[in-house]
């Protein structure tokens, strides 16, 4: 759907995006993180022509978006569509026209019966039928950007770009717009970019996601591979390794994934090996429905090799902490 | 003529001058201020060179205090209104010094127009005419009509200088009855009509502005 290679934008002499390749799947949902100003913002405006590059190559659906102008964007903007962190929705008109915004845009009758169904669908879909003339200053921040969501859908769009949608919320909003975006994906067969600093959006929505730091993508996988087992950069995001680790004995860092995160692991060693470990910091977290992990163990340290022979045969993911 | 036909004429005279230089103002200053908008660095095609002009010539023509704009444009007003004094002929003087003001104005309440708002429509395949119109004219409505309040305010005061070329209107009664005359009631009278005129004109903005934001 999306094709990113090497793409390289500057800033005048500042180098936003650096070398940048990533491959979005159709009807996946992809996320895109990092700390502020580390270009993620940028990188999703270059998907539908809001930011122009000066290498590299970004096709969207087989057009390259650095090809296309006037008319051409204009037409192939209706297939991208967008919401924003603002939402971004005009002030003095009521919800019904903010939807109908990108279909008088396109020059349509937006009171046609045929739209009207549309507008009204769209609204009963993002749950805000009770408000179809409400203006927006009389909503709240969900609610507006439900309705931003309805409007972006109104085009029938290919792909759906999401710049920080969720990060004006508060959390249990940000779970409702989550579920929404899901229903959506799923639906509509809707391809999401997500571009968020919020690990919770990562973890609860995308099949995908990449890592950007300083203009560079420095990991991309499964959120679930990503954040259990973080490489430095992604542990310098996510913070807070464990803080005060025992410094005696030997602390080991086990991960629990998609594969043994139901397994009684630590219980079975200490059984099976007849010695005692306590458990010196832990984190679980829940993956699209799926608990993923990892714990650290305190083991004394002439035991240290034998926990991690039991921890291979287990097949079971681990690493030993360097003290500093 | 008895006082108060005076200032019932004096009155009208001056209601004449003031809408037909408001409304001229409007829709001339109108094209300056759009294009100042397109042309400024945060617009959708800036333009350092058309901005620049524009922007200069603007100061230019507020720098002129206007009593003495009407004088330097008599020539001009004589081509426009076939005479360079009465009330028609304060017209075209009265339009020219507001023009750059309403195009200042209308220039700020369309560049105050939330950016992502026009982002927001560009994303969504818009044209920018479409922008101009449909989104940042749309939205900039009620600060583009305090604006206008302004200006009619403005235009009241400024009128009264319009005496000077045998404009009429209630500060030409003022300054002939009240002032070279020592007619301290003309004065009293013309004043209270004056703040009846400019309370109502602030009533009525504040009151439109309430019911458009």
């Amino acid at each position: 759907m999306i094709q990113i290679n090497n793409l390289g934008k500057r800033f005048g002499n500042v180098e936003v995006l650096k070398d940048i390749s990533m491959h979005i799947e159709d009807g996946e949902i992809y996320g895109i993180i990092g700390h502020s100003g580390a270009g993620k913002s940028t990188l999703l405006r270059c998907m539908n022509g809001l930011e122009d590059y000066q290498s590299g190559s970004l096709k969207v659906m087989g057009k390259e978006v650095s090809s296309l102008d006037g008319k051409s964007m204009r037409e192939f903007r209706r297939d991208i569509s967008m919401i924003f962190q603002n939402f971004n929705l005009l002030n003095r008109a009521d919800v019904y026209h903010n939807v109908a915004l990108p279909l008088q845009f396109a020059g349509e009758n937006i009171n046609s019966d045929k739209n009207k169904e549309k507008i009204l669908k769209l609204l009963d879909m993002v749950g805000l039928s009770d408000k179809v003339h409400e203006r927006p200053s009389n909503l709240s921040g969900g609610q507006k950007q439900r309705v931003a969501i309805a409007r972006a859908l109104v085009m029938d769009p290919k792909v759906l770009l999401c710049d920080e949608a969720t990060s004006a919320l508060d959390p249990q909003t940000t779970m409702g717009i989550l579920d929404l975006l899901l229903k959506i994906n799923k639906e509509l067969n809707l391809t999401i970019v997500v571009v968020t600093h919020q690990m919770e959006v990562v973890k609860q929505i995308c099949s995908r996601v990449a890592f950007i730091k300083d203009g560079n993508i420095v990991a991309e996988g499964r959120p679930e591979q990503l954040f259990v087992m973080p490489n430095d950069d992604v542990k310098e995001f996510l913070g807070g390794m464990p803080d005060v680790l025992p410094k005696s004995g030997e602390n080991i860092q086990i991960f629990y994934d998609c594969n043994n995160a139901a397994e009684p692991i630590i219980t079975r060693i200490s059984r099976e090996l007849d010695i005692d470990m306590s458990i010196a910091w832990g984190k679980i977290e829940n993956f699209r429905s799926t608990a993923l992990g990892a714990l650290v163990i305190n083991v004394d340290a002439s035991k240290a090799d034998s926990v991690c022979s039991k921890l291979d045969s287990y097949g079971v993911k681990w690493e030993r902490i360097k003290e500093d | 003529m008895t006082m108060s036909d005076m200032i019932i004429k004096a009155t009208l005279q001056t209601l004449q001058m003031v809408a037909a230089s408001t409304v001229l103002a409007v829709v001339i200053g109108f094209i300056p201020a759009i294009i100042l908008t397109i042309t400024a660095s945060d617009g959708l095609r800036p333009n350092k060179v058309v901005y620049g002009i524009l922007d200069f010539l603007v100061n230019v023509f507020r720098s002129f205090p206007f009593i003495i704009l009407m004088v330097i444009v008599i020539p001009f007003t004589r081509m426009i209104a076939g005479k360079a004094i009465g009330t028609t002929a304060a017209i075209v003087p009265l339009t020219i010094s507001a023009i750059p003001f309403v195009a200042r104005v209308m220039e700020s309440a369309l560049r105050s127009v939330d950016p992502g708002v026009i982002e927001a429509a560009k994303a969504f395949g818009a044209s920018d005419t479409q922008i101009i119109f449909r989104v940042a004219f749309k939205e900039a409505v009620p600060a583009i009509l305090s604006g206008i309040t302004l200006t009619i305010i403005n235009l009241i005061g400024y009128s009264a200088m319009g005496g000077a070329i045998g404009a009429g209107g209630l500060g030409d009664v003022a300054i002939r009855y009240g002032y070279q005359r020592y007619d301290f009631g003309y004065l009293v009278v013309t004043s209270l009509v004056l703040i009846v005129f400019v309370q109502f004109v602030q009533l009525l903005g504040n009151h439109m502005y309430n019911k458009l934001s």
